[in-house]
């Protein structure tokens, strides 16, 4: 199951077109209610697209009762409501995904054998399921109001956001809506939208899915148990590390782009994660909405920073590693959230004894230890098993060899290397999308400017890019975004 | 220029690029992936119906249903003897000995068989699109009346977006290739086995671009016939197929390209009999096959000059209709 997919045909070339069509004709009209209501029936349409009788009602669900809480809660704020609203999401997101990872961790401590339940996950549920504890704790701090149904409706299931985020609050996107010019077609916001989104398209298609190729099969050898060579595990994290940046920022950017059509701005979600040379910068840079969410939801009301230094450290590790099981039910998740909450209080004791002392590594090794560090952490991520992700560890600490007897990649190297060291050049000396497009990509604020003439050159890159991504998507099905899993 | 203007003609360059991107890109992957296919066999008529290579695989199915070779859907149309069967049709009829025949009486034929095992629902759909109207078709029927499409026929019929925006590919590769091996030889490789077709009269041109010339005798101990609930179906499909194609049963001949693997000659006698046809079964003797269950190219040459020669009283019956278009003064 995977919902329907930006980087598919059906839905660049009859949903996306129909649903811009119908609701700037209803716009057209004035009707903006009903184009609202179109909006979050198209996107509803969107979301359980393959399997419409099985999610639909547990979206539903949820969105009923997260709007009813929250106007409760408008109405008369109460902890208890508040709390009674976040635990009913949290066991919901629970039950279906953790509670094959519960049963199985307590089989595995006790003896005794808990049946797994052996739900299959609801695409998307980890996204508006926060989304809509956000919605719950902003209301209760008198930072969100919402009473019209089909408004809340509209802000759990936008289409661009629902499935991968970018994770918003209310106030930054349903006032949005309240703007008329939101509703008439605006062909300059159709046309950076339409940019954005093709570079987006492209980083996916062009860029994520061929650099797959090389590190699928290596970490397909290490889940069957096979051991692999150094090259190969190097190939392996490499291609990984950019195939993850390039998808995951790729869904972004056309999330980005598509709301941009219809006039509507998400907050950015990347801004060039691997330039970072700190894990605190690459937190900064990395899947920023959701690190806005830990940040303002978890980290801060665990007391921050404002408790003392030991107390922040617990804060830091608690939050990655919740951080990291909202990403799966699984210990490869618990351990990278693990490896980046111990990272990241390593550098911020660091970063005290660097400020007592005036002390500084030079950018570039800073910015290795950090692109080391985030790479290795990402095989646990990636990885099927604690077993295969061992083996991928140890074959890049060359513990197996330079290369094994069968290397998996064989006949592929230079082929491989290309891609590495192109990706790699990319991510690392190239401007990212939101700089490309002339917006600057440090704060979510900078979104609120006015929408900014991309130039022909533009025009003609993304029309390009764009072509190009389409003919790819023709010949070869479309893949799944990384991220459509958690 | 107004913001408005400036924001359409955007779209409008967007729009342009992006099938220019495209189309370069599409044509471009589909020329890297199967520049090795063989281009020897281009001609003025001929086509590239198959090659084993990474994207190109088979086109013949998509290219005659949708008329991709406008040659070939015309001569299909005008065609008054219509060859049918599967790959073994293709292997008999394709020869000289056919060609010389039909040439020397000014008779338009087509071979009109294909890969794949494909058989009547597939050669009745490919005849009713075609508008096709033989005065003769000539059946290789072991059991030829059968349910079922091949993978290529089915997605033909299917014609998906997918594969129509492949078969585009496939034809637009065909000019590209074949300007490039011919400018560039160096660069084709010729490694790929590839079928040609004629689009004047669908003879395959495949010993040589696809399999050697071989002679593997005929083993008739292995040869197996079909199980009799199958021959009452083939039967009842016959009927049908006959019935739709409307002919005077005199004019529809079933005959059995000889094989190892299939008793090709005693299944199309009995349906013969059964449909009430005319049929051909050459005797001839000290015949070989490529692979067992394809004429080679020196039997066909022989077997096919057989049955097209015991063809003329068919011919004579079902041509007479037929007089010399008179020329307009």
């Amino acid at each position: 199951m995977r919902g329907m997919l930006f980087n598919s045909a059906p839905f660049l070339f009859a949903f996306l077109p129909v649903v811009l069509l119908v609701f700037f004709l209803l716009g057209s009209c004035d009707y903006r209610t009903l184009a609202i209501g179109w909006l979050a029936v198209a996107s509803l349409a969107f979301y359980g697209w393959d399997d419409p009788f099985r999610l639909l009602p547990i979206i539903g669900f949820s969105i009923v009762f997260n709007f009813v809480i929250g106007w409760m809660i408008l109405r008369r704020p109460s902890r208890r409501l508040l709390a009674i609203g976040i635990c009913a999401d949290l066991l919901l997101l629970g039950y279906f995904k953790y509670a094959g990872f519960l049963a199985e961790m307590i089989t595995a401590a006790t003896g005794i054998v808990v049946p797994n339940p052996d739900v299959a996950l609801p695409i998307g549920i980890s996204f508006f399921t926060f989304t809509q504890i956000a919605f719950l704790v902003d209301a209760s701090r008198g930072e969100a109001r919402e009473y019209e149904p089909l408004h809340y409706m509209l802000f759990v299931t936008f289409f661009p956001h629902l499935i991968a985020g970018p994770i918003y609050h209310h106030k930054e996107i349903m006032p949005q809506f309240e703007r008329r010019e939101i509703y008439r077609l605006d062909i300059s916001s159709l046309s950076v939208g339409l940019t954005w989104f093709a570079i987006g398209l492209a980083k996916k298609v062009l860029l994520a899915d061929p650099v797959a190729q090389y590190g699928t099969p290596i970490f397909a050898a290490a889940a069957a148990g096979n051991q692999i060579g150094f090259v190969d595990g190097w190939i392996a994290v490499l291609s990984f590390t950019l195939q993850l940046y390039f998808d995951f920022s790729g869904y972004s950017d056309m999330a980005i782009g598509l709301a941009l059509m219809i006039g509507v701005r998400l907050p950015l979600n990347f801004n060039s994660p691997y330039k970072a040379t700190s894990l605190i910068d690459f937190w900064r840079r990395w899947h920023m909405t959701l690190s806005r969410f830990l940040r303002d939801y978890l980290y801060i009301p665990l007391g921050g920073n404002r408790k003392g230094p030991r107390r922040r450290h617990v804060n830091l590790m608690v939050t990655m590693l919740l951080g990291g099981l909202w990403h799966g039910a699984a210990w490869n998740f618990v351990i990278w959230g693990c490896i980046h909450g111990l990272g990241l209080v390593l550098n911020h004791g660091w970063r005290k004894v660097a400020e007592a002392r005036q002390l500084a590594i030079p950018y570039p090794l800073a910015w290795a230890i950090t692109f080391v560090f985030v790479m290795l952490a990402w095989v646990p991520f990636r990885a099927a098993n604690l077993q295969s992700t061992l083996i991928i560890w140890k074959s890049v600490a060359g513990m197996n060899g330079l290369l094994p007897a069968q290397s998996v990649v064989a006949g592929q190297l230079a082929g491989a290397a290309s891609w590495i060291a192109g990706l790699l050049a990319l991510a690392l000396f190239a401007p990212n999308t939101q700089q490309l497009m002339s917006y600057s990509g440090e704060t979510f604020d900078r979104l609120k400017e006015p929408i900014r003439w991309p130039g022909w050159k533009w025009a003609v890159a993304a029309g390009l890019l764009f072509g190009a991504s389409v003919v790819l998507i023709i010949a070869e099905r479309p893949t799944e975004f990384l991220y459509f899993r958690f | 220029m107004t913001v408005r203007s400036r924001g359409w003609t955007y779209l409008a360059v967007f729009a342009a690029c992006a099938l220019a991107g495209g189309f370069v890109l599409a044509v471009g992957q589909m020329t890297i992936d199967n520049i090795h296919c063989r281009s020897s066999g281009y001609g003025v008529d001929d086509f590239l119906a198959y090659c084993r290579s990474k994207r190109y695989g088979d086109y013949e199915h998509g290219a005659l249903y949708y008329g991709l070779e406008p040659a070939a859907r015309d001569n299909i149309r005008n065609a008054q003897v219509i060859f049918l069967g599967s790959s073994r049709t293709q292997a008999g009829f394709s020869s000289k000995a056919v060609r010389a025949y039909f040439g020397k009486r000014g008779i338009r034929f087509f071979v009109l068989g294909f890969g794949y095992g494909d058989a009547s629902p597939f050669a009745s759909a490919i005849l009713r699109r075609s508008g096709a109207s033989p005065k003769i078709l000539v059946i290789n029927a072991d059991p030829f009346f059968m349910d079922g499409l091949s993978p290529p026929a089915q997605e033909a019929l299917d014609g998906h977006f997918a594969f129509l925006w492949r078969l585009g590919l496939k034809f637009l590769f065909q000019r590209v290739h074949r300007a490039l091996c011919y400018s560039a030889p160096f660069i084709c490789s010729e490694s790929e086995p590839s079928i040609f077709r004629s689009a004047h009269d669908g003879q395959w041109n495949w010993i040589g671009p696809y399999v050697a010339e071989k002679a593997v005798p005929f083993d008739r101990s292995a040869q197996k016939s079909i199980a009799p609930e199958e021959l009452e179906k083939a039967k009842d499909l016959g009927e049908k197929f006959l019935r739709e194609v409307g002919l005077d049963r005199r004019c529809v001949v079933l005959t059995g390209a000889p094989n190892s693997d299939l008793d090709s000659v005693g299944i199309a006698e009995q349906l013969a009999a059964a449909l009430k046809t005319s049929s051909i079964f050459p005797p001839v003797d000290g015949l070989a096959t490529l692979d067992g269950g394809h004429l080679n190219l020196t039997s066909a040459e022989r077997w096919s000059g057989q049955v097209v020669e015991a063809l003329s009283p068919v011919l004579a019956d079902c041509l007479q209709d037929i007089r010399p278009r008179r020329r307009s003064q």
